[in-house]
């Protein structure tokens, strides 16, 4: 039956996330003028990332991570089902896709934390570089600019995944993630959409603090 | 008879090299970028090594093709296809050994002796010279934009031969599957 698979606080993250992380590559890779939006962008990926944590603790139920964070036997019967061109149907996250929503959160909250620490050494600083040493500073600008290309990785991977399940498996992910609507043989369930308020409130409240007040702390 | 599968020996050279040379020149365009120091120089060391493994392991892959014959294309591939497949293959060979040896030669041109592992010393084929070695940097850095952009291709086709034409092309290459 069609259900609604996909929430939509869970799609609005999906589908912010991905143009913020093309906005970021475009503003870092144009410099000089555009930095300041970088940073910005920068600031509301890492919201968007704790929200999207919170949400994968008391979220729905496809949403959160102890529904589709699966072990290595789970991932290696999934994609010995993909190989053989029939992928195993899951609503929400298939095991591989759980793994994928882990490392890209991971490297993209790796990449927006060290944001906050690195200095390009011309005229942009992230918020809390004054705050760290030089050294540290140096080794966050290192990390930052080397796990860029994980990211790009992990997108390419993954729009790549997409593409071959959408066009030649001929199961629509792409449709379900833009207006939540698939098939399932139950009905996850929602969590209700104020708590989805209280936790993007919270999220933008704790990446305030980090880059607005903390910085000016005496 | 002609193979449906390569050998598992094939299999195995193919893993392993495709592993090194994704992590070398991943590793090579990292270390390029950092700042002058000696971590730096011997980072530059480790990426020589995995050069040369590289090199050895792709020679021993060549030679063992020579006597155990790559299983033939799907019939139902066109001859452009083939032929593309053909020339990509040879393309890959051809810029495995370019890219260590350009590698080996500019090293050698910027003043630096390769001494594999540590305790190996590669004898250098040219004297230190500046010029040369700006124009083998040049060769040894598109040699190695050209591998990867090879390299996406090789695998986007064998996606393709898998998600698409539905063939047997990405299956006989990977480790402990099944063959029917």
């Amino acid at each position: 039956m069609r259900v609604r698979v996909w929430d939509l606080p869970t799609r609005l993250f999906h589908w912010a996330l991905a143009i913020l992380v093309v906005f970021s590559f475009a503003t870092g890779k144009l410099g000089s003028s555009w930095m300041p939006w970088h940073l910005k962008s920068g600031y509301a990926i890492l919201a968007l990332l704790l929200f999207r944590l919170a949400w994968g603790v008391v979220g729905s139920e496809t949403a959160r991570f102890s529904r589709f964070v699966r072990g290595l036997r789970a991932g290696s019967a999934y994609a010995r089902t993909l190989l053989a061109r029939s992928p195993a149907p899951f609503t929400g996250h298939n095991p591989l896709g759980g793994w994928m929503v882990l490392a890209m959160v991971g490297a993209l909250l790796a990449q927006a934390a060290t944001g906050l620490f690195a200095d390009d050494d011309i005229r942009t600083q992230g918020p809390l570089a004054e705050m760290a040493s030089e050294a540290t500073v140096r080794l966050m600008t290192r990390i930052h600019s080397a796990n860029e290309w994980l990211v790009v990785g992990l997108v390419v991977l993954h729009v790549a995944a997409i593409a071959i399940y959408q066009w030649a498996l001929r199961r629509d992910l792409i449709g379900p993630m833009v207006h939540g609507m698939g098939e399932s043989r139950a009905a996850p369930r929602l969590a209700p959409r104020w708590l989805a308020a209280v936790a993007a409130a919270l999220s933008a409240a704790a990446v305030y603090y980090l880059v607005a007040i903390l910085p000016r702390a005496p | 008879m002609t193979p449906t599968r390569y050998t598992p020996a094939a299999i195995t050279f193919h893993w392993i090299v495709a592993a090194l040379i994704l992590f070398n020149l991943c590793f090579g365009l990292y270390t390029v970028g950092l700042p002058l120091s000696p971590q730096k120089l011997r980072f530059f060391s480790f990426h020589k090594w995995i050069g040369i493994t590289i090199f050895v392991l792709a020679s021993a892959r060549l030679l063992w093709r020579l006597f155990h014959p790559a299983p033939a294309l799907p019939a139902a591939m066109k001859p452009w296809e083939a032929m593309a497949a053909h020339v990509s293959h040879v393309l890959l060979y051809i810029l495995f050994f370019a890219a260590p040896l350009t590698g080996w030669l500019f090293s050698s041109a910027s003043g630096f002796q390769t001494v594999y592992l540590g305790v190996l010393p590669i004898p250098d084929l040219l004297q230190k010279n500046k010029e040369l070695a700006d124009v083998l940097r040049a060769l040894h850095r598109w040699i190695n934009y050209s591998m990867a952009a090879v390299i996406v291709v090789h695998a986007a086709a064998a996606l393709k031969h898998h998600f698409i034409d539905r063939d047997d092309v990405l299956v006989r290459m990977l480790p402990l599957s099944r063959t029917p």
